[in-house]
C-alpha cells in the first residue's frame, strides 16, 4: 500500500543545463503551448458564437467572446421535446450500460489476472480471438433481430457489456497490484468475494475511474449502433438525434418537432447556427462535467500488457 | 500406486475448486456476453457462403460456395472500395499514430506538474466530443462560404478551396479531424507508462552527467517502446478498418469517389439495400485479412527480440 501511494516527485535534482538544453526548453513549452491552443479554440468558438447574436456571427464567425450576449438559442433548444426525449435515452443507455459493462469485464479480468485459476490458455485464446476476429456488421444485425433485440434501448446496452480492450487494461493493472496483500488475506480465510470487494476494489480506483470514463464516452457520443439497429425515433440516443439535427436536415426537425411557431415568431433575429452550437454545447456538457473528475486517475490507471497466460 | 496418484490428484483438484469456485463464477458473466455478442455472430458468418433469404433463415438457405467472393472480387466497385481503405488506413497510421507518441515525450520535458496538466486537460478535451459535433465544426471552419481558413486564405491573398466537397481534399480533412480529434487522448496511454519510469534512473544519470536528449534517449524511449508496440500491433489489425462514424459523416456525393470505405460500403450494400450475403463476405474478408496482419505483426514483433500482444 505504501508504495502504491508513494508520491514521485519528477525530475527531482536541480542541475545547470547547457544553451541547447534551454533553447530546446523553451521551443517545447512554446509548441506545446500552441497544439493546445489550436485544440481549444474551435471549442471556444463553439461556445462565443451559441450565446452570441447571429447577425454578429455573420460578422465575426471566428470570434472566441460572445458579442452582444444572448440565450435564445438555448431557451429554444430547452423547449424542444424531441431533443429531450434523446437526452433522456441516452442517459438510460450511458449509464446503464457503462455500470453493466464495468461490472462484467471487472469479474472477468480479476480471475484472469490470479495465478490460481485454471484453463488461463483457453480463455486467453477465446479473448485474444473476440479482440481480432468480428463477425462483422451483418451477421451481427441478424444477431441481435435473432435475439429479439431491435428496436429496444436494449440494443445499446447489452452487446458492449464485455470490452475485450478494458478487460486487457483491468488485467494489466491487477497483475501490478501487491500480490501478498492477497496471499495474506487467503490465509486470513477470507473468501473470494470478500477479497475482491474488500482488498482489490479500493486499491483499483485509477483503473475503474479510467474504464468508467472510457465506456462512458463511448456510450454517450457513438450513434453508429442506433442508426443500424433503432429506427424508432422515440428511442433514439441524443448522438443519432444530434446528427440529425447538425448534418442531414439541418435544423428542419428542430423547427418542426418542437412548436414551429417559436421560429418564425424570432424572424431571423436568431437562426441555425446558434441553435446548432446551444445544441452542441448542452449535449456534451455532462461529460465535459464529469472528465476533470476522473483526470487524476489516468496517470496510473491505463497500462497495456500482454495478454499472456 | 498410479492409483493411489490418481486419486491424489483428484484429491488436489476437488480441493482446488472447493477453494477457488468463486473466481470461477466471476468469470460466468462475462463467458454468457462474449457468447452472446461475439461468438454467436460467428454463427451467421456461413450465409458468406449461402444465399441468404430471410424467410428460410441462416440454416435453411442454400449453400453457393465461394460465388459471393467471385462476384466481390470482379466488382469494380469493390476494388475500388478497397483500395480507399487500404490508403486511407495506411495514411492515418503514418500521420496519426507517431502525433501521440511525440507529444507524450514532448510533453514529459514539461517540468513544472501544473503547467503540464493543465496542458493535458485541454489536449484530452477534444476527445470527449462526438464525431457528429467534431464534423459540425469542421465544417464550419472549412465551409466554402463562411470558413474562417477560406476567409484566412482569401485575406492572404489566395483563393478559396473546396475543402469539403472535392475528392482531393477528403482524406487530409479525414486524417487531420482524426489528429485533432484524438492525438492529444492517444497520449493517455503513453504518459501512463512514462510515470511508471522509476526515477531514480534519471537522477543516475543525470549525476553521470547525461544531458536532456541523452535521457530520453537511452531512459524514456527503452521504458515506452514495449507500449509502442504493442499499439502498433492493434493498430496493424485495423489495416482494412477506418472506421464508421467519421467517414459516414464527411462523406457526399462528390468525394465518394475516394471517401468511400469498407465500412460504409458495406453499410450500405448490407444493411440498405439488404444484400446479406455479398455485405457478410465484405465482412468476412475485412476481419479475416485483419487477423492474418496482427498475428503477422505479432510474430514479427517477437521474432525481433520485442514484446509481443501474446
Amino acid at each position: 500500500m505504501v508504495t502504491m501511494s508513494k508520491r514521485r516527485k519528477y525530475h527531482g535534482t536541480k542541475v545547470k543545463e547547457s544553451l541547447p538544453e534551454r533553447i530546446f526548453c523553451v521551443c517545447n513549452y512554446i509548441l506545446l503551448t500552441l497544439i493546445a491552443l489550436l485544440m481549444l479554440y474551435p471549442i471556444l468558438n463553439v461556445l462565443a458564437v451559441s450565446f452570441s447574436n447571429y447577425n454578429e456571427y455573420l460578422k465575426t464567425p471566428w470570434m472566441i467572446w460572445p458579442r452582444r450576449f444572448t440565450t435564445e438559442a438555448y431557451k429554444l433548444v430547452f423547449r424542444n421535446r424531441f431533443f429531450w426525449r434523446s437526452y433522456g435515452n441516452t442517459i438510460i443507455v450511458t449509464v446503464s450500460a457503462t455500470l453493466l459493462s464495468l461490472g462484467v469485464t471487472l469479474l472477468f479480468a480479476w480471475p484472469l489476472a490470479r495465478k490460481e485459476l485454471k484453463g488461463k490458455p483457453i480463455l486467453m485464446t477465446i479473448l485474444i480471438f473476440t479482440m481480432i476476429f468480428h463477425a462483422g456488421m451483418v451477421p451481427g444485425y441478424i444477431n441481435m433481430k435473432d435475439l429479439h433485440l431491435l428496436n429496444t434501448l436494449w440494443v445499446l446496452i447489452l452487446p458492449g457489456a464485455f470490452n475485450t480492450f478494458n478487460c486487457v487494461i483491468m488485467m494489466s493493472f491487477f497483475r501490478e497490484l501487491p500480490y501478498e496483500l492477497v496471499e495474506a488475506a487467503m490465509v486470513d480465510g477470507g473468501s473470494e468475494p470478500y477479497i475482491l470487494t474488500r482488498l482489490v476494489l479500493p486499491l483499483s480506483k485509477p483503473v475503474l475511474a479510467s474504464v468508467t470514463l472510457f465506456l462512458a464516452v463511448g456510450n454517450w457520443n457513438s450513434y453508429f449502433g442506433a442508426q443500424i439497429y433503432i429506427q424508432n425515433r422515440d428511442l433514439w440516443p441524443l448522438a443519432l438525434t444530434l446528427k440529425e439535427i447538425l448534418v442531414s436536415a439541418s435544423t428542419a426537425i428542430l423547427e418542426a418537432e418542437s412548436d414551429p411557431g417559436a421560429l418564425s415568431a424570432l424572424g431571423n433575429e436568431i437562426q441555425s447556427k446558434s441553435i446548432q452550437y446551444a445544441t452542441v454545447l448542452i449535449s456534451t456538457l455532462p461529460i465535459m462535467c464529469i472528465y476533470p473528475f476522473l483526470q487524476k486517475y489516468f496517470a496510473k490507471g491505463v497500462m497495456v500488457g500482454s495478454v499472456k497466460g | 500406486m498410479t492409483r493411489f496418484r490418481q486419486n491424489v490428484k483428484t484429491q488436489v483438484r476437488k480441493a482446488h475448486f472447493k477453494r477457488f469456485y468463486w473466481l470461477y463464477l466471476f468469470l460466468v458473466p462475462g463467458l454468457v456476453f462474449i457468447f452472446l455478442f461475439k461468438l454467436r455472430p460467428m454463427y451467421g458468418l456461413q450465409i458468406a457462403f449461402k444465399d441468404f433469404s430471410l424467410v428460410k433463415g441462416i440454416w435453411g438457405s442454400e449453400w453457393v460456395g465461394l460465388k459471393h467472393f467471385d462476384t466481390l472480387f470482379h466488382s469494380v466497385n469493390f476494388l475500388r472500395v478497397l483500395k480507399n481503405s487500404i490508403v486511407t488506413s495506411l495514411l492515418r497510421l503514418f500521420w496519426g499514430f507517431p502525433f501521440p507518441v511525440i507529444l507524450a515525450l514532448l510533453m514529459n520535458e514539461i517540468r513544472r506538474e501544473r503547467y503540464k496538466r493543465t496542458l493535458q486537460t485541454v489536449m484530452y478535451l477534444p476527445h470527449f466530443i462526438s464525431w457528429v459535433i467534431v464534423i459540425t465544426m469542421v465544417t464550419a471552419l472549412l465551409s466554402k462560404s463562411q470558413g474562417v481558413i477560406n476567409d484566412l486564405i482569401v485575406m492572404l491573398g489566395g483563393s478559396k478551396v473546396d475543402f469539403l466537397t472535392s475528392p482531393r481534399w477528403f482524406r487530409t480533412v479525414l486524417i487531420g479531424s482524426s489528429i485533432w480529434k484524438e492525438a492529444g487522448w492517444g497520449t493517455v496511454i503513453y504518459m501512463a507508462a512514462l510515470a511508471g519510469v522509476d526515477v531514480e534512473l534519471y537522477e543516475a544519470a543525470m549525476i553521470d552527467g547525461a544531458n536532456r536528449w541523452q535521457r530520453m534517449r537511452h531512459i524514456t524511449m527503452p521504458c515506452i517502446v514495449g507500449t509502442v508496440t504493442i499499439m502498433l500491433i492493434m493498430n496493424m489489425g485495423n489495416i482494412l478498418s477506418n472506421g464508421f462514424e467519421q467517414i459516414w459523416l464527411l462523406q457526399n456525393s462528390p468525394n465518394k469517389e475516394v471517401a468511400e470505405v469498407l465500412e460504409t460500403y458495406s453499410y450500405q450494400v448490407g444493411i440498405r439495400e439488404g444484400r446479406f450475403s455479398f455485405a457478410t463476405a465484405i465482412g468476412f474478408f475485412q476481419s479475416v485479412v485483419g487477423m492474418v496482419m496482427v498475428y503477422v505483426s505479432n510474430f514479427l514483433s517477437r521474432r525481433m527480440g520485442g514484446n509481443g500482444l501474446w
